[in-house]
């Protein structure tokens, strides 16, 4: 009935095309492995490096000092570039030749550093040894472990006690330098007008007069970093508020009772100084890279900003007569003030694994030798009572203002961590004209009351 | 044979299931989860960083109807993604026109047009802003020589809106012209011989016969420029940061600084809430509208 040839062929036609199948169905699942296996291996974390041999003590020499009985693996993360991270990349060589069995993985971020940190503080995965740029108390300190037991504890500047410690006395970061500003000025111009240094705010708004109808910037504003503003901001409320106060504005921000209307007039220094045409016409989008040029070139009269930027002008033009004044106060009975605190410093994550190995990172970082390479690096004092630096062409005006007292910044002592871009972004709304003082004193309100409430 | 024929069917649903399940995994791990969490982050005052928080019911929703960011935000959004897709559209469709006809170097002008979309939107921000300065800037240094003077174009929240929507429509627009390209070489010749032999003029061809059946093309293009146009981050992080003050944020830059810089995650994640549905909603409505205008011209 069926023919036989027909039949051999079906057959031998569903054979194949079982084996057909079956090859595919083959692929597919290696296919279909091979994919789930890759994506599964982009998420798997790096083996850690293996740790490099200690140095073997050889027969018939003495036992090797407990230093070089250290070993692991440590994170260092730190935000300096140029010739401050040259430094601090130098210093973690030395410090790993002389522990043979560290390893130090130096891990650098500019402009991403603080948005990294509070992802990673959100993760509890913190670096081992990292910068805390002036946030040491306020913002890490909930994952940073107290140094107040460490052997150079003692020689913490005392200037710095104010912003880094807490009411126990207790701080958590090592501060090789003093972050000390005033405001920078171009002497040359201050003569040409024949004004003396600036002391009271009235002082200083009648040198910008002159300097305006001269044909100079009497501030210049480099608002493009949103920073410059809120320098302005920052730096003239102690002025404000503390200079002549009795303690009563300084308890009500501690205890968030503060009135906010006494902060228009700090915001109203800045737009006073934006009216009256005293600042750059492009103020709210000119470079910080020009600043310095803007002072070597005779263009503009004052500017708040770090001292930093006096080493730039003194590469520029080592001839450059600039330097730094203390900030200008309500009355001429009121005590002049530089700001200061904390400067380059590190901490130690509290949960990390190698905490020896990080606290003798610490005290190697400490180390005179060490500390006075850090300064030179910033062209800031130092943050350790027995180091003495000298630093050049801004040793003069350290030497002058001597005694005029350091205080701290404003917002790392009086303002909860968060209040820092507010500053800024209301200071930039300012000087590009999108808010008034009363709107942005609204918006710093809103958000101190809010920041308040999460401490 | 009926058995046969469902065990088939069982079968190659088995292989497309095992096929599309990586997408599906990398889909639910890096897409519906965030979303999740990102709703469960929305109902508290997490910071962003610290390992508590409390849960504060919907504070932060409440917050976006009074908040003069948000707002400016909103309507920054919008001006992004219409502005810049009604722009793309118009310099796409003229490109590919242009680009239709034969002509010398066509394919090197093809290459120029399209060249910044295959940039770092990061990288192209940068670029712009040194053109736009107001010192240096190469748009005010072509303007002194023509005697006008200088203008502060990113010194204005209105002109630094501006800047960035032509910034991101001259980076994209060449991906709209390919698009468009392709549209149009789908379209018979024989229609615009037919035309021609009518005595339709140039521009009745593009109005009856070329827009009508480039429908499909502009729909395509529409919503993909208007998605990116409301999700726009790189080129406004780089040229303005969202100042000055927060003149130019985006919703997209907004949730940015305030996770970060105002470490209010919380906040971030409710407005990161509200954006997903914003542009799901317009691209949903724009998609049935523009579909179904493509669907009565057939």
């Amino acid at each position: 009935m069926y023919d036989w040839k027909y039949l051999c062929y079906t057959k031998h036609y569903q054979e194949k095309e079982r084996g057909n199948k079956m090859k595919k169905k083959i692929i597919v699942a290696i296919l279909t492995a091979a994919m789930i296996i890759t994506t599964l291996a982009a998420c798997k974390k790096a083996d850690p490096p293996v740790a490099a041999p200690t140095t073997a003590a050889r027969s018939g020499e003495a036992e090797l000092p407990a230093e070089a009985a250290l070993q692991g693996d440590i994170v260092f993360a730190t935000m300096s570039t140029g010739a401050l991270g040259d430094i601090q990349a130098e210093m973690i060589a030395d410090f790993m030749k002389e522990n043979p069995g560290v390893k130090v993985e130096i891990q650098v971020n500019t402009t991403d550093y603080e948005s990294l940190m509070k992802a990673k503080m959100a993760a509890n995965d913190m670096p081992d040894v990292f910068m805390t740029h002036g946030w040491s108390l306020i913002r890490y300190s909930e994952y940073l472990l107290p140094l107040t037991g460490e052997p150079w504890a003692e020689t913490m500047a005392d200037t710095l006690k104010a912003s880094m410690c807490d009411e126990d006395g207790n701080f958590y970061a090592l501060s090789t330098t003093v972050d000390l500003t005033g405001v920078l000025v171009q002497m040359d111009i201050l003569k040409e007008l024949g004004m003396e240094m600036p002391v009271t705010v009235d002082n200083f708004l009648e040198c910008c007069e002159a300097a305006k109808n001269a044909g100079y910037d009497a501030v210049f504003m480099a608002g493009k970093d949103t920073r410059s503003p809120a320098y302005v901001l920052d730096l003239m409320a102690p002025s404000f508020l503390l200079n002549n106060d009795d303690g009563t504005n300084a308890s009500a921000l501690a205890d968030g009772s503060f009135d906010w209307d006494l902060w228009i007039p700090v915001v109203d220094f800045l737009q006073t100084l934006k009216d009256n045409g005293y600042m750059n016409i492009d103020c709210a989008t000119a470079d910080t890279i020009f600043q310095a040029e803007k002072l070597v070139n005779k263009e503009a009269l004052f500017i708040f900003q770090r001292n930093s930027v006096l080493s730039q002008c003194w590469e520029i033009s080592p001839e450059a007569n600039v330097g730094f004044i203390p900030f200008p106060v309500q009355s001429a009975e009121d005590s002049p003030y530089l700001a200061g605190g904390e400067g380059v410093a590190f901490g130690i994550w509290k949960d990390g694994k190698h905490l020896d190995i990080a606290r003798a990172l610490l005290e190697f970082l400490a180390r005179p030798e060490n500390v006075e390479k850090m300064c030179y690096a910033e062209g800031a004092p130092s943050g350790q009572k027995n180091v003495e630096v000298s630093l050049g062409k801004i040793d003069p005006w350290v030497e002058q203002w001597s005694d005029v007292k350091a205080l701290p910044w404003f917002d790392r002592v009086y303002l909860p961590s968060g209040m820092w871009a507010i500053l800024r972004d209301t200071g930039s709304a300012i000087i590009a004209g999108e808010a008034t003082p009363e709107e942005a004193t609204a918006i710093m309100k809103e958000n101190y009351l809010k920041l308040f409430s999460q401490q | 044979m009926f058995t046969r024929r469902r065990t088939q069917k069982a079968t190659e649903n088995r292989v497309l299931w095992t096929m599309t399940s990586p997408a599906i995994i990398l889909m639910i791990v890096f897409v519906l989860m965030p979303l999740v969490i990102g709703l469960n982050i929305s109902f508290t005052n997490w910071n962003g960083y610290s390992q508590s928080y409390y849960y504060i019911g919907i504070e932060n929703y409440r917050r976006l109807v009074t908040d003069p960011m948000f707002q400016k935000a909103i309507i920054n959004t919008v001006v992004y993604g219409m502005g810049s897709t009604l722009l793309q559209t118009i310099l796409g469709v003229s490109y590919a026109l242009l680009l239709n006809q034969p002509f010398a170097l066509k394919n090197t002008m093809q290459t120029v047009v399209y060249l910044p979309a295959m940039l770092s939107s990061i990288l192209v921000g940068y670029v712009w802003c040194f053109m736009v300065e107001y010192s240096h800037g190469a748009i005010n240094d072509i303007a002194l020589l023509f005697g006008v003077s200088k203008v502060d174009w990113m010194g204005n929240g209105n002109r630094a809106v501006l800047m960035i929507t032509i910034a991101n429509t001259l980076t994209f627009c060449g991906k709209a012209m390919l698009i468009y390209l392709a549209g149009l070489k789908g379209i018979p010749q024989s229609y615009y011989e037919a035309a021609g032999i009518d005595g339709a003029s140039g521009f009745q061809c593009f109005r009856f016969i070329t827009l009508p059946n480039l429908l499909p093309a502009i729909t395509t293009s529409t919503i993909l420029n208007l998605i990116g146009g409301l999700k726009l981050f790189g080129v406004i992080q780089s040229m303005s940061g969202g100042g000055p003050g927060y003149a130019s944020h985006s919703l997209s830059t907004l949730i940015n600084t305030i996770y970060f810089s105002y470490q209010d995650a919380g906040y971030a994640s409710a407005i990161g809430i509200f954006t997903f549905l914003f542009i799901m909603s317009i691209s949903i409505v724009l998609q049935s509208y523009l579909n179904r205008k493509a669907e009565s011209n057939e």
